[in-house]
């Protein structure tokens, strides 16, 4: 661990990496937590705090679905998550509105660092 | 349903408990296969897991309808902590459930007074025509109004119904043939009044209330085309109004025609000056209506057959019906509402301090929750719901309360005032009583619930119990005492002002002496006396063989009964006083007949002169005696004997009749009043020679009876009497003279007893609040008092600490509350009788005695720090 290097989660941005870590297939929710720091570097954090009320709320508004499952490393049932077809879609407006947020943030920050 | 949500929600519990369970289960198992000990996974686990608490909480919100479950969770432990703190409850309860019991009472009466709608068709359309008219003018108006359907009624008035047993006395009004059809209003039974059946020949009918129509008919729809007899009169009855039909006033019991007959031009257009109503028509405002009025007042004037001063009626004006029947009652109403909201304000300051007294005794409990896992929002709404469910328990206590003081408030108003009789709890109180409750149970719960969830945790639960601080309770605390008593005075200081008020009216002297005199109203039918011979008579005989009544010393009648509502009265024209026309007409006397012996046995003075005797009889001279009053102030500096006055007539002039007499002033009309400002003196007539305001001889007397016997027994031999002489002659409900004197003075007793039970309950209030702080702030200091001793301190000096702490609450409360108080209390003016509302003495005992309500609620604390044992004080931590 490097705790150095840890940052909080922009607001209202877990949902969307949540929902980008469930295209890849089925997950449960310690891998979703597991996904998300590791492919960050270790930088982004997932506390549980957030990480279940996340993935309840997602599910209560029908962006994922779930289903107790025997994993296939272990002989146990987690709870898995899948994305829905909503979903899908949810994923893809928060990409778009995402990626002109992260450019006009950008474009803000960039020549002042010249300077 | 509901059980099938309970199972669901069951199940999503459990799920959540296992999916966290199985993410520990694997992080642990991770960390041991990355080579960690396993008790060292197990620990590394938990510590990223977090709050599980937390986090199952957090979830809960997620999934939404939570706050429902919440808030069971929240009664369920808020009703635990009430029960388990039982004097706690029982103080709050009690504040509040007196606080919300008067307001609901009071707005109960509001409700029915002010807001509920009048029981006519389209009630906003109704308006008051602020004139008196004689019928012809009615008539003219009726013609000439573009705006307004108008029609007119007679106050209440009595009428004798005869034939239907033993005659009795009733009360009546005489309406337009159009007063009921402007209303809107229909009978339950048969028929109401309609158009044309004020005209003589046709206006033979009666329509009864459903009061009378039960008692006296026992509730037999074969009433309807039956003939009755009122006052001599046979009309049949063609119809029996709804119950919630009083108008104008709850005690009326039928409604006749009015005799229109414009042939008769002396009662055409001289007597029977009568209110009017109107409907609006549609699409007119209230102000074409009110231009309207002005316009057709000075155009009716010259129809008048003799001259009227151009003053009359020049204030009229149309005024919505329901703010007219109002008039009286409002500002007894607003005073009222002031003094429970008050209360109110007392009670939530009250029990806000309690809680924030307990509060920091929970600040552990608290401390405790939250480092469990309850987050502060949490908290506060926990606190807030038990202080809801307080207020609640309050209101439902309160409404009882409530129900039970209505009676007593009714009270303070006039009894017959329409719409009071149905002042009843209805949903909209209780939707009031609710409102009341949850919004002081917000106010007085806010603040401490603030407070407590404001804490420093770590400090908190290090601390080691007694020393604990309550932060800023303690300074808001001492405000909310120091409130709490200024309301208290503003409170006190009002029932002062009207217990001494009421102690000045009760040393009024009335001007005679009530003691051992009853009183028996004989009524005769009106028509009796039109041949003044047969009453005279009757009146004569009946006082003769009452005379000889074993017991009875003296006898006597009069028409104008003084403090019983009776008023007889007279326009009197002077003979040296000439009126010239710009003038207003001649001044309006209090004119009441008697006969020989009742200055004598009433016990006023005669001043100058002489009285009346047996030879003032129906031929000989006229004469009349005037009060000392009246005297001074018509012949100022002459002799009053020998004076001449008269009523004056539109119809040749009559003759002048003789002072003979003065006698003492004495209150006619009220005990706090010499005479209403529209009567210029007072005049008695010797009986045979008298006239009533419709110029007639009056019927209907009051005997007066000196006896030392049994009211009881006189009061029976009487009503044999009369029935012997006349049976047609209805005898009413005796009374002492003393019964009359006090009950002239109900209305003011009540609001005095009201508001001394409003400052007995602030002050109580204020009491347990002064107690409940003090001695809540001397335990938290018992270690500093501890040390204070061991340092050397002497215990009366601990004494004095704890009692100067008392009263500094105490004297700030009493400071600001009579600044308050000066504010306030004029809306008691005129309530009080000669009572000035700064009364210097009344403000100097209400502060004395919250003085000494201080030194009593700090007495015990005081004590107990003065016998404070240092060692076990110091040991204590």
């Amino acid at each position: 661990m490097a705790p150095e290097k840890r940052t909080e989660l922009l607001q209202g941005t877990l949902d969307m990496l949540i929902l980008r870590t469930l295209q890849l297939g089925r997950a449960h929710g310690h891998e979703i937590a597991k996904h998300i720091q590791r492919t960050s570097d270790e930088v982004l954090q997932v506390e549980h705090g957030s990480l279940y009320p996340a993935l309840h709320r997602l599910e209560r508004k029908g962006w994922l679905s779930s289903r107790w499952e025997t994993a296939k490393d272990r002989n146990r049932e987690f709870k898995y998550y899948r994305l829905t077809a909503a979903g899908k879609k949810q994923l893809l407006a928060e990409e778009s509105k995402w990626k002109q947020l992260a450019e006009a943030i950008t474009r803000v920050m960039g020549p002042a660092e010249e300077s | 349903m509901a059980a099938w949500r309970m199972q669901n929600r069951k199940q999503m519990e459990d799920e959540l408990e296992r999916e966290l369970r199985s993410d520990l289960e694997l992080e642990a198992e991770e960390q041991q296969e990355a080579g960690v000990s396993a008790e060292e996974a197990q620990y590394r686990a938990l510590r990223s897991m977090g709050n599980t608490t937390l986090v199952k909480e957090e979830v809960r919100l997620a999934w939404g309808g939570l706050w429902a479950e919440q808030l069971w969770q929240d009664l369920k432990y808020g009703l635990r902590g009430l029960r388990r703190n039982k004097g706690f409850t029982l103080v709050a309860t009690l504040s509040l459930a007196l606080g919300i019991g008067g307001n609901a009472a009071v707005f109960s009466l509001i409700n029915a007074v002010l807001l509920r709608q009048l029981p006519y068709r389209d009630p906003d359309r109704l308006v008051q025509v602020t004139a008196y008219c004689p019928k012809g003018i009615i008539v003219a108006l009726q013609q000439r109004s573009r705006t307004m359907d108008i029609a007119a009624y007679s106050e209440d008035s009595q009428v004798n119904l005869t034939g239907q047993g033993e005659a009795i006395r009733l009360v009546g009004s005489r309406v337009t043939a159009n007063f009921m059809p402007v209303l809107g209003v229909e009978a339950q039974l048969g028929r109401v009044i309609r158009g044309g059946e004020d005209e003589p020949g046709r206006d033979r009918i009666v329509v009864l209330s459903d009061a009378l129509w039960r008692r006296k008919f026992g509730a037999d729809p074969g009433v309807i085309g039956r003939p009755i007899t009122i006052d001599g009169v046979d009309r049949e009855v063609i119809g029996v109004m709804p119950p919630s039909f009083e108008f104008p006033s709850s005690n009326t019991e039928l409604w006749t025609p009015l005799h229109m007959d414009p042939s008769n031009s002396f009662d055409f257009w001289s007597t029977g000056f009568i209110p009017l109503l109107a409907r609006l028509r549609p699409g007119v405002t209230l102000a074409q209506a009110q231009a309207e009025v002005r316009s057709l007042i000075s155009q009716v004037i010259p129809l008048f057959p003799y001259a009227l001063p151009l003053t009359w009626s020049a204030d009229a004006t149309a005024v919505p019906l329901q703010q007219y029947l109002a008039r009286d009652l409002r500002s007894k109403l607003i005073v009222l509402q002031f003094a429970v909201g008050l209360i109110l304000l007392i009670a939530c300051a009250n029990v806000a301090s309690l809680l924030l007294a307990r509060a920091a005794v929970r600040q552990k409990e608290m401390a405790l929750r939250s480092a469990l896992g309850a987050a502060r929002g949490r908290i506060v709404r926990q606190l807030l719901t038990e202080s809801v469910v307080l207020g609640s328990v309050a209101a439902i206590a309160g409404l009882g309360l409530g129900y039970g003081v209505l009676s007593l408030f009714k009270l303070v108003l006039p009894r017959d005032a329409p719409g009071l009789a149905n002042v009843y709890i209805d949903p909209r109180v209780v939707l009031f009583a609710a409102l009341l409750a949850v919004t002081t149970g917000l106010v007085f719960g806010l603040l401490p619930a603030w407070i407590t969830s404001h804490l420093n945790l770590a400090a908190t639960l290090r601390s080691a119990g007694q020393r604990t601080t309550s932060g800023g309770g303690g300074r808001i605390n001492a405000a909310l005492i120091a409130a709490e008593v200024s309301l208290a005075v503003v409170l006190a200081v009002s029932a002062g002002l009207l217990v001494k008020s009421l102690w000045a009216l009760a040393h009024v002297n009335p001007g005679f002496s009530p003691e051992h005199i009853l009183t028996v109203p004989i009524s005769p039918d009106h028509s009796l006396c039109e041949e003044r011979s047969r009453c005279i008579a009757l009146y004569s005989q009946l006082l003769q063989e009452a005379q000889s009544i074993p017991g009875v010393s003296a006898v006597t009648a009069t028409d104008g009964l003084p403090l019983s509502g009776e008023f007889p009265y007279l326009p009197v024209e002077l003979q040296s006083h000439q009126l010239n026309p710009s003038e207003t007409l001649a001044p309006l006397f209090w004119a009441g007949a008697v006969t020989p012996g009742y200055f004598n046995l009433m016990r006023i003075p005669l001043v100058q002169g002489r009285t009346f005797t047996a030879a003032d009889s129906e031929n000989s001279e006229l004469v009349v005696v005037v009060s000392a009053a009246t005297a001074r102030r018509f012949w100022p500096g002459k002799d009053p004997i020998g004076q001449h006055l008269r009523p004056p007539s539109d119809w040749g002039n009559p003759p002048w009749r003789t002072v003979v007499g003065v006698v003492g002033d004495v209150r006619q009309y009220q005990v706090s009043t010499e005479l209403p400002d529209w009567l210029h003196g007072v005049v008695y007539m010797p009986y045979p020679q008298s006239l009533g305001s419709d110029r007639q001889l009056p019927s209907s007397m009051t005997m007066l009876v000196r006896t030392s016997r049994d009211p009881q027994y006189v009061a029976a031999e009487i009503r044999r009497l009369v029935q012997e002489l006349n049976p047609n002659v209805p005898v009413g409900e005796m009374r002492t003279m003393d019964g009359i004197i006090s009950s002239s003075k109900t209305q003011e007793r009540s609001l005095m007893w009201l508001f001394l039970s409003f400052a007995g309950s602030a002050v109580l209030l204020a009491a347990i609040g002064t107690y409940g702080v003090v001695s809540f702030s001397t335990a938290q200091r018992m270690y500093e008092m501890g040390v204070r001793i061991a340092l050397g301190a002497n215990r009366r000096d601990l004494f004095g600490l704890v009692l100067r702490l008392s009263l500094r609450l105490v004297l700030a409360g009493v400071a600001v509350g009579v600044v308050l108080a000066v504010g306030a209390t004029w809306t008691l003016r005129s309530f009080l009788y000669s009572v000035s509302t700064r009364d210097p003495l009344i403000f100097l005992s209400v502060a004395l005695l919250l003085i000494s309500v201080a030194i009593v609620a700090g007495f015990f604390p005081a004590r107990r720090a003065a016998q404070v044992d240092p060692m076990t004080a110091l040991r204590a931590e």
